[in-house]
């Protein structure tokens, strides 16, 4: 409810906060699991595109986090593509394999969507760990070069810093415009009731195909982000487990919210690195945060009706007010 | 069906009011025959086509997108009449903006005229029933329909508000220039407001007319009371 004015500035404002991290947190260690969040954030704010903004459920996107990074460390490690040419193409080919398999299950309907979304992640993990000629097998592929954008090369956690900054901003801005636009508005319509939509002209199954290929193309780029940044690509990284905790970023997060995915990818990845014993125990942690956000705020932090909302609520209900006041600001309220 | 009238359609419960709807507007497929819209052909045309071609509905139960606000719920009916593309959106051009701003303003115009412009902000999900149908019918509206197709409007509506869907349906068809098929069980509703009445019983047409003659069909009165047996 918040006018779009006001929503940019406080966009920028966080995003000028957050280039000063890298000077406050000298840690490498530490710095490497910010440069983690960001890259996750990305991932977590595909999949808000899906199930947050479509209402499907798909547990399969590390198969497409896989795909990135296998293409992108492919094409650069084995012929010698250009950094940004492998990596702008392996968010095409990721959106490309997300156009067919939309294709394929077109007609199918929300249960059966979601269990094609994990047969195809158990594919995907099968043939990243078996093809050996191509993906290296269990080994997985190393020694995969830092990004390098017009010479500058990102090779140390301080510069990848800017670089998967630069990154989620971009991603986030362009999702931003999607979904408050026509085709996000279409998205949520055909969440919110697919009947009424097909009333109002949207072509349901069309869309739903739009909806996957949008965000497997992000869910690519930040696959290749994550491998080059890792310098090493394994195929265990790309689990049905892994799948499940990235959904439970956008989960978590708020579903419907972008800066609820990059909260909830936040916590998601900061919690477990408190200790490493921790680590072992992440599922179960994630278990029980779950079940006591399914409890007391079923929509996330971030999302409607969350925790973020019932703190902010009475001045968002002031906004309101001003806003019914004129035409002229309605006109504004999105634009 | 003319232009710019206003056709009452009535029968008891599962005559086949609702499926003519439907078929109507290809969401089901029709066993045999054909329809016609403006000479030409559409049986069988999926649904959101016919949206494209003019057609606007309301349902019997509401269906609206409950977690939307009320305005973005008319935007996402100017679905068809929005012509922007991804690279627009991407890039946020000023054409984008200006359609948009376009849209927004036009749809607070409905809601203005529909007298629910002070809920234009709220959930569609939150609000109260009556409203619930007027955001319907706004919505069906801002695909600037020929055709508008409303099921039962008055369902589950008191006297009062009754009164008032008449006197906006009439007023809609006036402001806006659709020609309007009405669904209807309220009596007092489908003779006040209609040109003309078509009475459907079990599938098929029983009877057509002006109000007046339709008070008097024999017909219709049997199949509404059934038929006097005689001993």
């Amino acid at each position: 409810m918040i006018s779009k004015n006001k929503k940019i500035n406080y966009g920028l404002i966080f995003a000028v906060i957050t280039m000063f991290i890298p000077l406050i947190v000298k840690d490498e260690y530490q710095l490497r699991i910010v440069n983690i969040v960001l890259l996750y954030s990305i991932i977590a704010l595909s999949i808000n595109l899906i199930v947050g903004f479509a209402g499907q459920l798909d547990f399969g996107r590390a198969a497409f986090v896989g795909l990135g990074g296998y293409w992108s460390a492919i094409m650069v490690v084995r012929l010698n593509v250009p950094f940004i040419i492998s990596f702008i193409s392996a968010g095409l080919f990721c959106a490309l394999i997300g156009f067919v398999l939309g294709m394929l299950c077109r007609r199918s309907t929300f249960d059966y969507l979601t269990l094609i979304t994990i047969g195809f992640n158990v594919i995907c993990l099968k043939i990243f760990l078996n093809w050996h000629p191509i993906t290296n097998g269990a080994m997985g592929i190393r020694l995969i070069p830092s990004p390098v954008l017009l010479g500058f090369k990102f090779d140390t956690n301080f510069k990848f810093f800017y670089f998967a900054l630069g990154l989620l901003a971009i991603c986030s801005l362009i999702i931003n415009r999607i979904t408050h636009s026509k085709i996000g508005r279409a998205f949520e319509a055909m969440r919110d009731n697919p009947i009424a939509a097909a009333y109002s002209g949207i072509s349901v199954a069309n869309f739903k195909v739009l909806n996957f290929s949008i965000a497997s193309f992000f869910t690519g780029i930040a696959g290749a982000a994550i491998v080059h940044y890792n310098n090493y690509i394994s195929p265990f990284n790309y689990s049905l487990d892994e799948s499940i905790y990235q959904l439970q970023m956008a989960i978590l997060g708020g579903l419907g919210s972008l800066p609820g995915s990059i909260l909830g990818s936040a916590i998601l990845v900061i919690a477990p690195e408190i200790s490493r014993t921790f680590y072992d125990y992440r599922l179960m942690f994630v278990g029980f945060l779950m079940i006591a956000m399914m409890l007391w705020s079923p929509n996330g932090i971030l999302g409607k009706n969350g925790i973020g909302e019932k703190v902010i609520g009475i001045r968002n209900l002031i906004l309101v007010k001003k806003n019914k006041k004129s035409t002229k600001k309605i006109i504004n309220h999105r634009r | 069906m003319n232009d710019n009238e206003i056709l009452g359609i009535i029968g008891p419960n599962g005559a086949g009011k609702t499926t003519l709807f439907n078929v109507l507007t290809g969401f089901d497929r029709p066993t045999g025959g054909k329809v016609y819209y403006y000479e030409q052909e559409v049986t069988n045309k999926p649904v959101h086509e016919m949206c494209k071609l003019g057609i606007g509905r309301t349902f019997q139960n509401i269906r609206l997108f409950g977690q939307m606000n009320v305005i973005d719920n008319l935007i996402v009916g100017m679905h068809t009449k929005l012509l922007i593309n991804l690279v627009e959106i991407v890039l946020n051009s000023k054409s984008n903006r200006f359609k948009e701003s376009q849209a927004y303003a036009k749809a607070h115009e409905i809601l203005q005229y529909l007298k629910i412009d002070d809920v234009a902000f709220e959930l569609a999900s939150n609000l109260p029933y009556g409203k619930q149908r007027k955001v319907e019918i706004a919505r069906a509206l801002s695909s600037q329909p020929k055709l508008l197709l409303l099921d039962e409007p008055s369902a589950g509506m008191n006297t009062k508000e009754t009164g008032e869907l008449m006197e906006l349906i009439g007023g809609v068809k006036d402001k806006f220039g659709p020609a309007i098929v009405v669904i209807e069980h309220n009596m007092q509703l489908v003779m006040g407001i209609s040109d003309r009445i078509l009475v459907l019983n079990f599938g098929e047409k029983i009877a057509e007319g002006t109000p007046q003659e339709i008070q008097n069909n024999k017909l219709v009165i049997e199949a509404y009371l059934g038929v006097e047996e005689e001993e």
